[in-house]
């Protein structure tokens, strides 16, 4: 039996539990910035409003199991037809937009970091954390829809049959998926780490989203060149690089339920992913270079 | 525990930190110095958000700068209010308390002892934008205790709390340098910071005035004599007695008050011990004996001004 106090000792103990391994503390930064953002009822509004491309395409696939020759032939191109819902970008971004524009702005205009920093948790930590809280939510406002109208569709036409024409699609949905949310997360983070107000960066990056396919466009239309190198300047823009390298994953062109709305030429692979590798580079290294826990005033 | 040698911070062509060398050891250390003297600086470069620009500085025998092992036996509280307004005191305590690594089986009862500690218990569930000023600074304590640092680094700790709260955190920190912490305290309000601790490192425009006890460093100020402040029936009977001591400089009477007796003395401790033997052998009684310029508020405005 314990020796016990006839009193019981209620007064403070200092913690001398066990602490969790430094390379653990990344994911308490994440986990923090995904119950932030779940808590959001307007990321529930905007996710399900992400969906919608992909709820249709099932109400059609669902509809052409009644429907006659002119649909099935319509729904034939099923790798088409999930590019052509992968490629509506616009609520997806407003997604990231939510959860990230104020992922290390918030931290900076609290003057968080100070704090952050002082616990043992290095830069990177910080900066892993932020970007997995963005690139997470995204990947599922990507991910989950793909997976269940693929999943349908696999079902409806017969597993084998499907994985015969279009099993690619399961192997290449978590990558499709990645491509948008690496992009948005590493830009958003650049972006973030160097201001102070949420909005800011929103309009900045949603300024820089929409800016650069209106450039990409111009410049493709300007240029009298190939179909290939048109298609790729065209796609030389965030939206576009993420439909671009869509293609090339699924190596196919999109396809919308709507007759006549079709791309047939694909862009050239290689200058899209550089774009995109460097794009992200430059937003993890921007960031990386502006989060420090006090602002150095150079005199 | 923590060792600086010769540091310097420089901010562009500003000057934070001027060659600074001190040691702080278990126990509280009041660092004090106006506003720009360089006390910030300091608690930066001792929690590692900045690098000496010249000189050295080891906490635990380790330079801090983006150094986590050295984080994880600190507890930081800055002076500036650095939270998400929208989370509830618990929810950001608990974050701090994982970030610092307790474990996540622990972390809810670490959290709520930690809350109760300083008061937070009852209103810890609100949103943190709802908080006073003083609720925010139990909050930011409570960040830094809850992975039981070895070394406490507090800026300005008392700023807003009431008279209940600051007697409540220096009983605290009273029993944390008990136990052998280490705790570096900044703050402008002396008379509070006297009271938790004799220790102190006074900074001025960067560099370091002074560094030791605050009745040591009063002694060796020549230039403002001890004054000792008596009320008695007497007092000139008193007075007369005086004169022939070595120690005592001058005396002087206040003509409102003819018990009120004030006396200049450059050699306190032999002055004391004079006065003691005269009170033993010649049986006199005092209704008041203070020295009005022996405490911090003194040796910080005669060292700062001189």
């Amino acid at each position: 039996m314990s020796q016990q106090a006839p009193i019981a000792d209620l007064s403070y103990r200092n913690y001398d539990g066990p602490k969790t391994l430094e390379t653990k503390r990344w994911w308490v930064i994440a986990r923090n910035g995904l119950r932030v953002s779940f808590k959001k009822k307007s990321l529930w509004v905007l996710l399900a409003l992400a969906s919608l491309p992909y709820l249709f395409l099932l109400f059609f696939l669902f509809m052409g199991t009644f429907g006659g020759e002119m649909m099935s032939e319509q729904l034939g191109d099923f790798r088409g037809l999930m590019l052509g819902a992968y490629s509506s970008a616009f609520w997806p971004l407003m997604i990231a937009l939510l959860v990230g524009a104020g992922s290390i702005a918030a931290d900076n205009r609290a003057n968080a970091l100070q704090v952050y920093l002082s616990k043992p948790v290095t830069k990177r930590d910080y900066l892993v954390g932020k970007w997995l809280a963005i690139f997470m939510v995204v990947f599922g406002a990507y991910f989950l829809p793909m997976f269940i109208v693929t999943s349908y569709q696999a079902f409806d036409t017969g597993i084998i049959e499907f994985m015969k024409s279009d099993g690619i699609i399961f192997a290449a949905m978590p990558i499709l998926a990645a491509i948008p949310a690496t992009l948005h997360a590493s830009l958003l983070v650049g972006i973030s780490a160097w201001n102070k107000t949420p909005w800011i960066v929103g309009v900045i990056y949603a300024g820089l989203y929409f800016f650069s396919t209106i450039f990409a466009n111009i410049l493709a239309s300007a240029i009298d060149t190939t179909e290939v190198t048109e298609a790729t300047l065209r796609h030389l823009s965030i939206e576009g690089l993420i439909a671009g390298i869509g293609q090339f994953i699924l190596n196919t062109t999109p396809r919308s339920l709507t007759p006549g709305m079709t791309v047939d030429t694909m862009p050239s692979a290689l200058p899209l992913l550089l774009v995109a590798a460097s794009l992200i580079v430059v937003g993890i290294s921007v960031a990386r270079a502006r989060i420090r826990a006090v602002e150095v005033v150079h005199g | 525990m923590i060792t600086i040698q010769r540091a310097s911070r420089w901010y562009g062509q500003v000057i934070g930190l001027n060659d600074v060398t001190c040691d702080f050891n278990p126990g509280i250390t009041a660092l004090l110095g106006q506003n720009g003297a360089g006390k910030s600086t300091m608690l930066k470069l001792i929690t590692g958000q900045l690098r000496p620009t010249t000189g050295d500085l080891t906490v635990f025998g380790e330079r801090p700068f983006s150094n986590p092992k050295v984080y994880e036996r600190i507890g930081y509280c800055p002076e500036t209010d650095s939270f998400y307004e929208d989370m509830t005191g618990r929810q950001f305590v608990t974050l701090m308390a994982r970030m610092a690594g307790v474990a996540s089986r622990n972390v809810d009862s670490i959290v709520a002892n930690t809350l109760e500690k300083v008061g937070m218990a009852d209103r810890c569930d609100k949103k943190i934008a709802g908080y006073s000023k003083g609720m925010r600074q139990r909050i930011k304590l409570a960040q830094a205790l809850t992975h039981n640092p070895e070394v406490l680094i507090l800026d300005e700790p008392l700023n807003g709390l009431d008279p209940v709260g600051r007697r409540e955190l220096q009983e605290m920190l009273k029993g944390l340098a008990a136990e052998g912490k280490t705790i570096v305290i900044s703050s402008h309000i002396l008379h509070e910071v006297e009271q938790m601790t004799r220790h102190i490192v006074l900074l001025h425009k960067g560099r370091l005035l002074a560094l030791g006890d605050v009745g040591e460093i009063r002694g060796l100020i020549d230039k403002h004599p001890h004054r000792v402040h008596v009320e008695m029936a007497g007092a000139r009977e008193f007075a007369r007695k005086l004169m022939v001591m070595p120690s005592v400089l001058s005396v002087a009477f206040d003509r409102q008050n003819p018990d009120h007796v004030e006396i200049e003395t450059a050699a306190p401790d032999d002055f004391y011990s004079e006065v003691a033997d005269m009170v033993l052998t010649e049986n006199i009684e005092f209704s008041a004996f203070t020295s009005p310029d022996n405490n911090l508020e003194s040796v910080f405005r005669y060292l700062v001004s001189k």
